[in-house]
């Protein structure tokens, strides 16, 4: 290719980038200048791109409500939790299905844990929350959410982590084992940190999906445990909807994930590309 | 180290609905202090015997003994054996010191002992200067290295050595070979090796186990396996070129008992006519090695005539690849000669380098 057509490429490509961010980036400038106008503005039919005011007491606004801050905290609570959980359970049984396919079960069990994660939530939001009901007396607590969200993380979990360990050469724990280490050791000082990335992706999928779920949260808590997503349409009134408020504290709601993800990566890219073993 | 004995071992896989017999009744003892190869095509069962005597795999029958004492019910950690892996294996979150350092480890060496002698070793190897480094940061040569010296670390029962100079290339792998034999004769170690690589096999051992199918064919010295070889199949596998193999009948052509392929009548020795004639069967396959195709007649010697089709010159040696009428066979030659394709040559045998096998069980008749 001569130069002239590379530039040619490349300019195009630029362009398309450059409509590509303006796509995706609208919205959330529109959610930032949004949650800094007052609310004549934002109901307005007309709409402005530039707030003529700038309201910075919306901020302060959306903690006048007390649980609206313990709403941040509950999510956090109940996502971190259930990423432990889902991280145990699908690193444990992932193993087991990846090393020991005969003994567990192997493709058949591997892919129906998979299926659990098929079915539209929707289908079984009644019955479990009869179920739980029943099984708890209340379903408005932190540990309900944890256990249920369970049932959509576990499978991801188990799935995944089989994958990574599956990549994981068996050499190295034969090696291993050869050397004259116990299973356990082996386990936790080689193939652990082997898939050490691959359960920062876990944790990371896992997490997102319990911070942001509505369905059941709305659902199930709402009285002593409240989410955020719970939270956020609590600012509708019977004759308006506060938008500059819904998106400040959305804006406030995305902080912890985009922390976590600047955080985490760091540890997922590094060591992604192994080179243990020649092939 | 030790006496490693394997007695009636076989190895059954249970596939989905089908069984897969990997070794069959397998007979080897390997002496203390000797170096054993094990060789063989892919899927002849030899790496599953390595697993097998490392204990990585259950043998379904059949006894393991390490001087004396049956293994067969230890896990790997309990049989003390080192085992160096075709891949390396390499730790890899770990350096080459933490490699070598790890069976050690295992073994409650407190750190500044397990670092005197992982730098020791080091020194045997000449990876004294990539200590330090990742496995990741190094070339085929230094991670076998460094495999080798996390086995070399302890002294084991056994040293098994699967297919360590696979992914190793040219020079290096004469270099590795030598380092190989230099270890075994300053260790006075019981090292089992297994290759595909018969050259490998040759090169390094006391003696040579050939598998195929699952089954022990033939043991023995090199010299044994080249000139006695058990069957067709080790009469092929080893040595290189391989051998030329015709089918031939055993007939009498004015007077002479000769075995007869198509154009070519090859002459036995008295003994092995005397054991021919006492055969039903007159159907044989007949071996010469094309290192005892001659191109100059030595006493004792017998000629006959063929056309060169293709010259390979190999620098010291040249391979001849000739015809006569529709066989097809090869001879070494000295590079010396002025060897062109289509020309007539002449070619010589002694009778007792012909060796003749049952055509229908390959077993060595002469």
């Amino acid at each position: 290719m001569s130069v002239k057509h590379y530039k040619l490429v490349r300019l195009l490509l630029l362009i398309f980038l450059g409509v590509w961010l303006v796509l995706i980036m609208f919205p959330f400038y529109f959610q930032i200048i949004t949650s800094l106008k007052d609310v004549a503005e934002v109901n307005r039919i007309e709409p402005t791109f530039w707030p003529e005011v700038f309201v910075l007491e919306n901020y302060s606004a959306i903690w006048n409500e007390p649980g609206n801050f313990k709403s941040l905290v509950d999510s956090f609570i109940i996502a971190t939790c259930n990423t432990i959980l889902s991280l145990f359970f699908g690193t444990l049984a992932g193993y087991a299905l990846a090393r020991f396919p005969r003994q567990s079960g192997g493709e058949n069990v591997a892919m129906w844990i998979l299926s659990n994660r098929m079915f539209p939530p929707v289908a079984v939001l009644l019955p479990m929350f009869f179920l739980f009901e029943e099984l708890f007396g209340t379903t408005d607590t932190h540990m309900a959410l944890i256990i249920l969200y369970l049932v959509f993380n576990m499978p991801l979990a188990v799935w995944l982590m089989m994958v990574f360990f599956r990549d994981v050469p068996r050499e190295l724990e034969e090696a291993a084992y050869v050397d004259g280490h116990k299973p356990f050791k082996v386990f936790f000082t080689i193939t652990l940190p082997l898939v050490g990335p691959g359960m920062v992706a876990v944790a990371m999928l896992c997490w997102i999906f319990s911070w942001n779920e509505y369905l059941f949260a709305n659902m199930f808590i709402g009285t002593d445990v409240k989410t955020f997503p719970v939270v956020i349409p609590s600012f509708t009134s019977g004759s308006q909807t506060l938008w500059n408020l819904v998106m400040a504290f959305s804006l406030v709601a995305m902080i912890p994930p985009v922390v976590l993800f600047i955080i985490l990566r760091r540890y997922m890219v590094r060591g992604l590309s192994l080179g243990v073993v020649k092939g | 180290m030790a006496e490693v004995r394997l007695s009636e071992v076989n190895k059954v896989y249970e596939g989905r609905g089908q069984q897969v017999h990997a070794v069959r009744d397998l007979d080897l003892v390997v002496e203390d202090g000797e170096f054993v190869s094990i060789v063989g095509p892919s899927g002849c069962g030899k790496s599953t015997t390595l697993r097998m005597i490392v204990g990585l795999e259950q043998a379904t029958s059949g006894q393991i003994l390490f001087d004396g004492d049956m293994v067969n019910d230890l896990d790997p950690q309990e049989r003390n054996v080192a085992m160096a892996f075709e891949n390396y294996a390499l730790y890899p979150n770990f350096s080459a010191e933490e490699n070598i350092g790890f069976p050690l480890e295992a073994r409650g060496i407190p750190k500044q002992e397990r670092r005197r002698r992982v730098h020791e070793l080091a020194e045997l190897l000449q990876i004294g200067n990539i200590l330090h480094q990742h496995p990741n940061t190094l070339s085929g040569g230094q991670k076998q290295r460094v495999s080798l010296a996390r086995a070399l670390i302890r002294e084991p029962a056994a040293f098994i050595l699967d297919e360590v100079l696979g992914h190793v290339d040219g020079h290096l792998r004469f270099q590795m070979l030598f380092d190989l034999k230099r270890l075994h004769q300053s260790l006075d170690s019981t090292m089992i090796f297994v290759t595909h690589d018969q050259m490998e096999a040759i090169a390094l051992s006391d003696r040579i186990a050939v598998l195929h199918q699952g089954r022990l064919v033939q043991s023995g010295t090199r010299d044994e396996l080249y000139d006695t070889p058990a069957t067709r199949f080790v009469a092929d596998f080893i040595g290189e070129p391989p051998t030329n193999f015709f089918d031939a009948r055993f007939v009498e052509e004015g007077g002479e008992e000769t075995l007869r392929a198509d154009d070519l009548a090859l002459r036995p020795t008295a003994e092995t006519a005397a054991r021919l004639r006492s055969r039903d069967d007159r159907r044989y396959v007949v071996g010469i090695r094309p290192q005892n195709l001659l191109c100059t007649p030595r006493a004792g010697t017998i000629s006959f005539d063929a056309t060169i089709d293709i010259h390979e010159y190999l620098g010291e040696r040249s391979i001849l690849t000739l015809r006569r009428g529709g066989l097809s066979f090869q001879a070494l030659a000295s590079a010396e000669g002025s060897w062109a394709a289509d020309e007539p040559i002449t070619l010589h045998y002694r009778p007792e380098d012909i060796m003749v096998f049952d055509a229908e069980s390959e077993a060595l008749i002469a």
